[in-house]
């Protein structure tokens, strides 16, 4: 099970599950729209931590957004604790 | 029909990045038939259509629409809205015969919010499962929601104003209901239809060439409920419960597909004809136009498009 900070709270996710639905059931307010890697709306940064993704929207999150260490919260899993910004807009 | 010679809303394509997990869905959770597949596509029909499909997945690296398809009565009344389309100013080109599969000649254009449309009228006709002749009201072996039929879709562009005149003066559509801003200048939302339904094609505001959702069409109130029964099951995303829209009156659960590509369960709406007013929503009413208990959007409803 591993700790992700997101902006000032926190959550746990193990690394079988999705980032999104790891907060969701931890009643951890995120941005989210359709959960299935489409829309782009749970489009987060990360500060620190490994993770994998599953397959996903390149309208979504582009090849540039990527490398730039931005992933979508509901096709990430953590491959160690992980530290999370949320983008300044979405902040709630 | 509304004599502009467009019988319906025939097929739309969408595009899918995970194309096995999007066969799976349409296949058992909503409840097409799969009728063909190709190098990159696969393409369904609902029990109740009589045409080989009328929903295509295009293996896609992304999500969204590829197109949707009016079908038209005859050959000659494709070559009339050619030349209009055409006269309007549209960017047109042809589909040659057999491009997809058991698909005639089509002609393809964009419209002014960035969408894809393509008209046709021959397709190869399959028929369904109770046949034409003293049928039973359904078939065995329904699976999933199991719709009748596709019904409409939502897209979403800026332009909403000359879509609408090209829809209705271009096409022969008539507009069932539109959205204004407050003070009446502007035209936020436009529902169109080229049959008696409520809509068949509809434009809400925003970013150019979105999809915002496709519609599948169940009987009444109670299937709505039980589509959302069948979604929860399935774990798939329901974005919203069932419940009713003041626009088009018709009952409705909102939900994703494997690429987030946004479906809706969508029951009765009222008929209308060509002598009905254009009705009219404004903009500070719109929570209630769109969900009409709840009297509010929510957040994803706007911005989560593919």
């Amino acid at each position: 099970m591993f700790r992700i900070s997101i902006n000032d709270k926190s959550f746990s996710c193990s690394e079988d599950n999705n980032l999104l639905k790891a907060a969701r059931s931890q009643m951890v307010k995120v941005p989210y729209g359709c959960a299935s890697g489409g829309c782009g709306m749970c489009k987060v940064k990360v500060l620190h931590g490994d993770y994998r993704m599953d397959m996903y929207s390149k309208q979504a999150l582009t090849n540039q957004e990527r490398e730039n260490q931005q992933i979508l919260l509901c096709k990430t899993y953590p491959l160690s604790h992980l530290e999370i910004n949320l983008m300044k807009e979405r902040v709630k | 029909m509304n004599g502009n010679g467009i019988l319906r809303a025939g097929r739309l394509e969408l595009r899918v990045f995970d194309l096995e997990k999007s066969v799976d869905y349409y296949k058992n959770v909503i409840g097409l038939d799969v009728t063909a597949q190709d190098e990159n596509r696969v393409y369904f029909k609902a029990w109740d259509e009589f045409d080989h499909h009328s929903l295509i997945l295009q293996k896609s690296d992304s999500a969204g629409m590829d197109h949707m398809a009016f079908k038209v009565a005859d050959h000659a009344a494709l070559e009339l809205l050619e030349y209009k389309i055409e006269q309007f100013g549209c960017k047109l080109s042809r589909i040659s015969n057999r491009t997809r599969v058991a698909e005639g000649e089509a002609i393809r254009f964009q419209i002014p919010t960035g969408h894809y449309v393509e008209l046709y009228t021959d397709i190869e006709h399959l028929g369904i499962a109770t046949g034409s002749v003293n049928p039973d009201p359904w078939p065995d072996g329904l699976r999933g929601i199991a719709p009748h039929r596709l019904d409409h879709a939502l897209l979403v562009g800026d332009d909403v104003k000359t879509t609408t005149r090209f829809f209705t003066e271009i096409l022969g559509f008539k507009q069932s209901e539109k959205i204004l801003s407050v003070d009446g200048e502007q035209m936020i939302g436009s529902f169109l239809t080229t049959t008696n339904k409520a809509h068949d094609i509809a434009f809400i505001k925003g970013p150019d060439a979105k999809l915002h959702h496709v519609g599948f069409y169940v009987d009444n109130w109670y299937e709505v409920l039980k589509a959302a029964d069948i979604l929860s099951k399935n774990k798939v995303e329901v974005e919203i419960t069932p419940t009713r829209h003041g626009i088009t009156r018709g009952q409705t659960v909102y939900f994703f597909d494997p690429s987030g590509n946004r479906n809706e369960a969508f029951a009765s709406g009222y008929m209308t004809y060509a002598d009905f007013p254009t009705i009219t929503w404004t903009e500070d009413q719109i929570g209630a136009g769109i969900f009409y208990h709840r009297r509010e959007l929510v957040e994803s409803f706007n911005l989560a498009l593919t």
